[in-house]
């Protein structure tokens, strides 16, 4: 069984007393920031639709999959990354961002869900129904977006205090959502392009949460052994991790500026 | 009759919020499966979800 930091948790163990320095607290200011992009860049397909403008609603239906669902996907593995990254370096300062980023997920998860529902009718004839549960693949993404709902609902410290310790079994659904996405990935994509890169990215995720692993990594860094051995292993998950994430960052970047400036790809 | 704990309640009625998403997705996954059957649920058509670079040569997207 994978153990460690449930995502969407919030920081009970210290995340917020050490995000309390100033530089950390930059530091964190810095990189919740970049989760208002997918908002930023889908806003003016948005606003355009919502003012009824000529062919505005196909534009929606052409960028929402592409922004959105990259961006949800990103935020995903940078929630899943937060903890990996704990147990690598030792680092607590960012550990409040688990909760961010897991919430900022839901919501950009749910913005796709609730568009692509309402704009699809194009590519998917039939009701709104239909437009999210109508293939297999798109049943497990909004299986993995709906299972975000009770996660998001307790992200919080009051929550974390009324479910006690059932709080920690619940937010294990976070491995449920990762299996979810996964499949959604497969179903839609098959054996190759974003789903190879999707479990890429999991892959690193997965091996540092598995308990012998991170035992012997945080037992033998406290002691100062293996040295080269931990270096190797941070060093090639972290590689693992980027080369796997960047060509979602880069589809998401390319297709976010198209949906900014109103030109989505022909289709 | 024991009275379930504050903790107990609050866990119950996660699982109920947790329950009724699965079987949101789960029943209207079925009823598609009913209505236009398996085949039309698991494969798509070629252009049917992945984005063109990516996958079909041509195709639209994908909620």
């Amino acid at each position: 069984m994978v153990c460690g930091g449930t995502a969407f948790a919030t920081t009970a163990s210290g995340g917020t007393a050490s995000a309390g320095r100033p530089r950390s607290r930059l530091a964190v200011w810095a990189l919740r920031l970049p989760l208002l992009a997918p908002l930023v860049f889908i806003a003016p397909e948005i606003v355009a639709a919502i003012g009824g403008r000529a062919h505005s609603a196909a534009h929606l239906s052409a960028s929402v999959a592409e922004v959105m669902g990259n961006a949800a996907f990103i935020v995903f593995a940078l929630m899943l990354a937060v903890t990996p990254l704990a147990t690598l370096t030792d680092w607590r300062w960012h550990v409040v961002l688990r909760r961010d980023y897991g919430i900022a997920m839901f919501a950009i998860a749910m913005t796709d869900l609730v568009i692509a529902a309402i704009v699809t009718g194009d590519t998917f004839p039939g009701g709104f129904v239909t437009r999210v549960t109508g293939h297999s693949f798109l049943a497990a993404g909004t299986l993995a977006t709906f299972l975000c709902v009770p996660l998001a609902l307790t992200a919080n410290r009051r929550s974390q205090r009324s479910l006690g310790r059932y709080w920690k079994p619940l937010h294990r659904l976070t491995y449920m959502v990762w299996a979810a996405i996964l499949i959604h990935l497969l179903l839609l994509f098959g054996l190759r392009g974003p789903a190879i890169h999707a479990f890429q990215v999991s892959a690193p995720l997965l091996l540092l949460r598995l308990p012998p692993v991170r035992r012997w990594y945080v037992t033998s860094r406290r002691s100062g052994e293996a040295r080269l051995s931990r270096a190797a292993v941070g060093v090639a998950c972290a590689a693992t991790f980027v080369v796997g994430l960047a060509p979602f960052i880069h589809s998401f970047a390319v297709s976010g500026e198209q949906a900014f400036l109103q030109q989505p790809e022909d289709r | 009759m024991t009275i379930p704990s504050p903790q107990r309640r609050t866990r119950r009625m996660m699982l109920v919020v947790t329950a009724a998403c699965v079987s949101a997705v789960l029943g209207a996954a079925v009823q598609q499966i009913a209505d236009h059957g398996w085949k039309a649920f698991v494969y798509r058509a070629p252009g049917v979800g992945a984005t063109h670079d990516r996958q079909d040569g041509g195709a639209s997207r994908h909620p």
